[in-house]
This record gives structure tokens, C-alpha cells and sequence, in this order.
């Protein structure tokens, strides 16, 4: 990968995985809303805007983040299994992924019953909450977070032995020369 | 990039966020074994409904007008995520 594409996609994985955690606290605050609210227009509009913000937001940003992260960690000397950070980073990552997938048609569901004119009130006030899932989903993505700006040691044994490889290859022509 | 003599052994990090991510996932699996069966919002929703789940009959006049003018609001077949979709949702 050459350096302007490199930095491109470094860019495009930045943005979209700050944009995730953002999109997330924006979930956060509308969840966070339908416990300590009363007034069921509030939760009705929560409950809507948790639906569009999870669909048009969190999502199309979670998969932009975990596409450029396998992109550039492909690209770069990073590799996708020579480190254990980026292992960790990427099974994070699709750990958090799956679970936000899995509860796409549960906030779909919240999200039509609370559009709906003819629901309940008693129905929307019953729809329940999600906070469990959206602040552990935002605990696990700054913990991604603090993996990719930290990056702790470890080798993989893949790592390794491709290290060892290139130092061999570095040291061939060397001693070749007469 | 570190550069060692043998195979490196697993940094202790690592093995401290696989047993976190063990114990988490434990707990999941017994939370749904035993607590997660009914995990939709139908389990929030009466069943003494004549319009099906989630469709409560309006109690009054007054109501049921201000319901149908809401519905027209969009379209009774319309959903919200097609009111506000920027593109078809298949």
C-alpha cells in the first residue's frame, strides 16, 4: 500500500471508529431516556430515534470501521495476526458487531411499536431498556480504543517467525556480496 | 517491533482479557439459558388486542380521531424506517 492510500484508509478506520463510539453515547443518552422518563411522546421519540440512529449510524459505522481495520492492518507491518493487539482488536470488534446485528430487529421492533399511532401507552412504556448492551457495546469499543493507541507488546508465534523470515531476507544479499 | 531469540510466550495481557471475555461470554450463555427465552418486545406488549400485538383499541371519540389523524399523517403500510429511508430497504 503506498503512503497517501495508506493514510486514506488510516483516516477512513479513525473516523468511523470514533464515529461508532459517538453514534453509541447518542444510543446511550436515548436509552438512558426511556428509564428516567414519564412523558410517553419522550419515549415514543426515543424509542424512534434509537431505531434510526442504530440503523443509519452505528451500524454503516461498524462495518466501515471493521472493513478499513482489516484493510490497514493488511496494508501496514502490523499484519492481522503477527500482534496480539490486533487480534484482540479485531475479535473485539466482531464480537461487537454480532451483538449489535442480534439486536437490530429487537430496536427495529421497539422502534415500529413506538411509531405506531394506535400502540398503547401502556405498550411503549413497556418496551423496555437496552442498557445493558449499550454501555457494555461502548466499554468494549474504548477498550479497542485504548488497544489501538497504546499497542502492547506480544509477538504472535506467526509474528514471529514472519519477523524472522524478513530478517533472513534483509541478511541474505548481504552476505552474498563479495 | 521486539525481536527475540525463541517463539515468544503469551504477554500476561492477553491471557487477562481472554479469561474477562470467558467469564463474559459464561454469563451470557447462562443469561440466556435461563432468563433470555422470551428476549423480543412482544413480551412487553398486551394480547387482549382486537388490531394484534401491539394495537390497543382507543377508549374514546376523541382518541380514535386523534389516532387517525396521525395516520395520516404516513401511510398505515408505510414503516418509519421507509418514511425516513434515504434508499429502498429490501
Amino acid at each position: 500500500m503506498t503512503p497517501k492510500a495508506r493514510k486514506a484508509v488510516l483516516a477512513t478506520h479513525i473516523t468511523a471508529s470514533v464515529g461508532w463510539i459517538g453514534a453509541a453515547a447518542a444510543f446511550i443518552v436515548l436509552d438512558v431516556t426511556t428509564v428516567t422518563s414519564d412523558a410517553v411522546q419522550v419515549l415514543r421519540a426515543s424509542y424512534i430515534a434509537m431505531g434510526l440512529v442504530t440503523r443509519w449510524a452505528i451500524v454503516p459505522l461498524a462495518f466501515a470501521s471493521f472493513v478499513s481495520g482489516i484493510w490497514i492492518s493488511l496494508g501496514t507491518k502490523w499484519g492481522l495476526f503477527r500482534h496480539y493487539w490486533v487480534i484482540v482488536t479485531l475479535f473485539l470488534t466482531v464480537a461487537a458487531t454480532a451483538v449489535l446485528l442480534l439486536q437490530l430487529p429487537l430496536i427495529a421492533d421497539r422502534a415500529e411499536i413506538a411509531a405506531d399511532p394506535l400502540s398503547a401507552e401502556a405498550d411503549v412504556r413497556g418496551l423496555g431498556n437496552l442498557l445493558l448492551h449499550s454501555i457494555g457495546g461502548t466499554v468494549v469499543l474504548l477498550v479497542i480504543t485504548a488497544l489501538n493507541v497504546y499497542k502492547p507488546r506480544g509477538l504472535t508465534q506467526y509474528g514471529w517467525r514472519k519477523q524472522q523470515d524478513e530478517a533472513k531476507q534483509q541478511d541474505g544479499p548481504s552476505t552474498l556480496r563479495p | 517491533m521486539e525481536t527475540q531469540a525463541g517463539p515468544p510466550k503469551m504477554p500476561r495481557w492477553v491471557k487477562v482479557v481472554g479469561i474477562i471475555a470467558g467469564v463474559v461470554l459464561l454469563i451470557a450463555i447462562v443469561a440466556l439459558a435461563f432468563g433470555g427465552g422470551k428476549h423480543g418486545p412482544g413480551r412487553h406488549i398486551s394480547g387482549d388486542s382486537t388490531h394484534g400485538p401491539g394495537h390497543t383499541p382507543p377508549s374514546n371519540a376523541t382518541t380514535h380521531h386523534s389516532a387517525e389523524a396521525a395516520q395520516t399523517l404516513v401511510p398505515a403500510d408505510v414503516t418509519i424506517f421507509e418514511a425516513f429511508a434515504p434508499y429502498p430497504i429490501g
